[in-house]
């Protein structure tokens, strides 16, 4: 399909407002909005004058201004009054608002900041002083606004990164499921023998595409839990069954490394409530990184732990450790730490993040710490049942 | 084993067909009939009359919950396998209330796919 060419692909960031700044002033006296007017005017400032909070409310429900200065001690509704009110009408809860007080009343200040009030002037009013104030509310208040509208429109922008991203990992999966399993076919010679180089090429093509597979799996994964369209397939089972099965699954290419691999079950009853493809996936992850990590002639343990309520596996390396300062790559999206695969092996460092969304999802925790003797352990905590999420 | 056992694939993508095909062939079966769509599989389970038939569900045409029930339609006792790419429950609920016999998720490793089909294929042949 052509690609559109007049949509742009990234949303036009919004542009600063340049337009001219609107301030409300509030005050029951005549003198004051004279003076304020005047400095404002001065200032080419457009601006609309109230002779109480009443008549201003009654304006903000229909115009919302870039700056609000008020009186605090007027008739009937006061400044303070005036200004938890408007706090509450929408699009004008950060609208900056800045108090006129007399030396007087200097002890309601404190009142006035609780009532969301952003800064106050002193009377008798001087134009420098005035103007110096509103700008730097007015530059403040629209910086803050921008940003917010920016967040708006980079969450949108993310959001559909994420559909992108299931909808292509979706359309990938089955053609990869394919290439796997014909040169898995080509492998086992049933279509005739293949000579040393042929089966040294088919074998690449079994082990890029089963690495691709797991990864396109990943981020399908993600963009599901992202997207909020992953949902539990939740069936009681012992948690040990899965365990062996990953030793099965992973016992060749840990065998190619001289990795040994044991399985170590200390649970009398390792039965729990989860999804088998997810908590699969969580061990396959930690398994096959510990391989991909661990030098030659070195071990990798599987540990089955349990308590009356929770499951644990743990699984334990002999590799280098994880570097301190990069505990926090972790579990992070796409975080790599800087220890690289010991046989050449690739990573996306989308794995343990996924990890911990699948975890998460069961009500349960991952969490990864160095051995004292060498090497690290990774934990896996698994709630026995699932209560309502 | 009385006869040879012959199989109807139907999916739209075709390296999907091959693959599957290459399943069928290893476990014995002598004859694999490849259809693109759903429309395409009832007519070639007419003519054919094969013992197993697996259908992709989303295919262009007629997808293959549609097809399910036509060729159900022909023969109630027809086996059917499922093909789907997701094993969420709504599918494989999808699949059994349609009247599948059985489902199988394209992402399961081969061998687990091979066993499925070859239970399958012990249990028609036990009937047979």
């Amino acid at each position: 399909m052509p690609v559109q060419q007049s949509q742009s692909i990234l949303d036009p960031v919004e542009e600063v407002e340049t337009q001219r700044s609107r301030i409300f002033v509030v005050d029951d006296d005549p003198l004051v909005q004279k003076l304020t007017s005047k400095i404002l005017q001065r200032d080419d400032m457009e601006f609309e004058c109230f002779d109480s909070a009443n008549s201003a409310l009654e304006r903000l429900e229909e115009s919302v201004p870039d700056l609000i200065l008020s009186d605090i001690m007027m008739p009937g509704i006061d400044g303070i009054e005036f200004c938890q009110k408007l706090r509450q009408m929408p699009g004008l809860e950060e609208v900056p608002v800045i108090f006129f007080t007399g030396l007087s009343d200097m002890d309601s200040l404190a009142r006035a900041y609780d009532a969301g009030a952003s800064d106050y002037i002193v009377k008798p009013l001087r134009q420098v002083e005035l103007l110096s104030r509103a700008h730097h509310h007015i530059d403040d208040y629209r910086r803050k606004q921008e940003a917010k509208s920016r967040i708006v429109s980079l969450n949108k922008q993310n959001e559909s990164k994420t559909k992108f991203l299931g909808v292509a990992s979706h359309d990938l999966r089955n053609p990869l499921v394919s290439i796997r399993g014909i040169s898995q076919y080509l492998e086992t010679e049933k279509f005739g023998p293949l000579n040393e180089g042929q089966r040294e090429l088919v074998h690449t093509i079994v082990e890029a595409s089963e690495g691709m597979l797991s990864l396109v799996e990943d981020l399908l994964d993600v963009s599901m839990f992202e997207t909020g369209q992953m949902r539990l397939n939740l069936k009681r089972q012992p948690l040990e069954a899965l365990v062996d099965q990953a030793v099965n699954l992973h016992s060749a290419a840990a065998g190619a490394k001289r990795i040994a691999l044991q399985k170590e079950s200390k649970a009398d009853d390792s039965e729990g409530e989860f999804d088998r493809k997810l908590v699969s996936r969580v061990i396959d992850n930690l398994v096959s990184n510990a391989i991909k990590f661990s030098p030659s002639e070195t071990t990798v343990r599987l540990v089955v732990e349990s308590d009356v309520d929770r499951l644990y596996l743990k699984v334990e390396d002999e590799g280098p450790g994880i570097p301190d300062d990069e505990f926090d790559k972790l579990f992070k999206e796409f975080g790599r730490t800087s220890n690289l695969p010991t046989g050449g092996e690739s990573s996306s460092g989308i794995g343990l993040y996924v990890c911990q969304r699948i975890a998460h999802s069961h009500g349960g925790e991952i969490s990864a710490e160095n051995r004292s003797s060498k090497g690290t352990r990774f934990t896996v905590a698994l709630n026995r049942k699932i209560t309502d999420e | 084993m009385n006869r040879e056992l012959t199989a109807l694939i139907a999916d739209d993508e075709a390296h999907m067909r091959t693959f599957m095909k290459l399943l069928l062939q290893d476990l014995g079966i002598a004859k694999v009939y490849l259809m693109q769509n759903g429309m395409d599989a009832i007519d070639a389970y007419r003519e054919y009359q094969p013992d197993i038939v697996l259908l992709d569900i989303n295919m262009n045409v007629m997808n293959g919950f549609d097809a399910l029930r036509g060729i159900k339609e022909i023969n109630p006792d027809t086996i059917v396998i499922m093909m789907t790419a997701v094993s969420t429950r709504d599918a494989v609920e999808d699949c059994s209330r349609n009247g599948a016999s059985y489902y199988i998720l394209k992402t399961q490793p081969p061998d687990e796919i091979k066993a499925h089909l070859s239970e399958v294929i012990d249990k028609i042949c036990a009937s047979a």
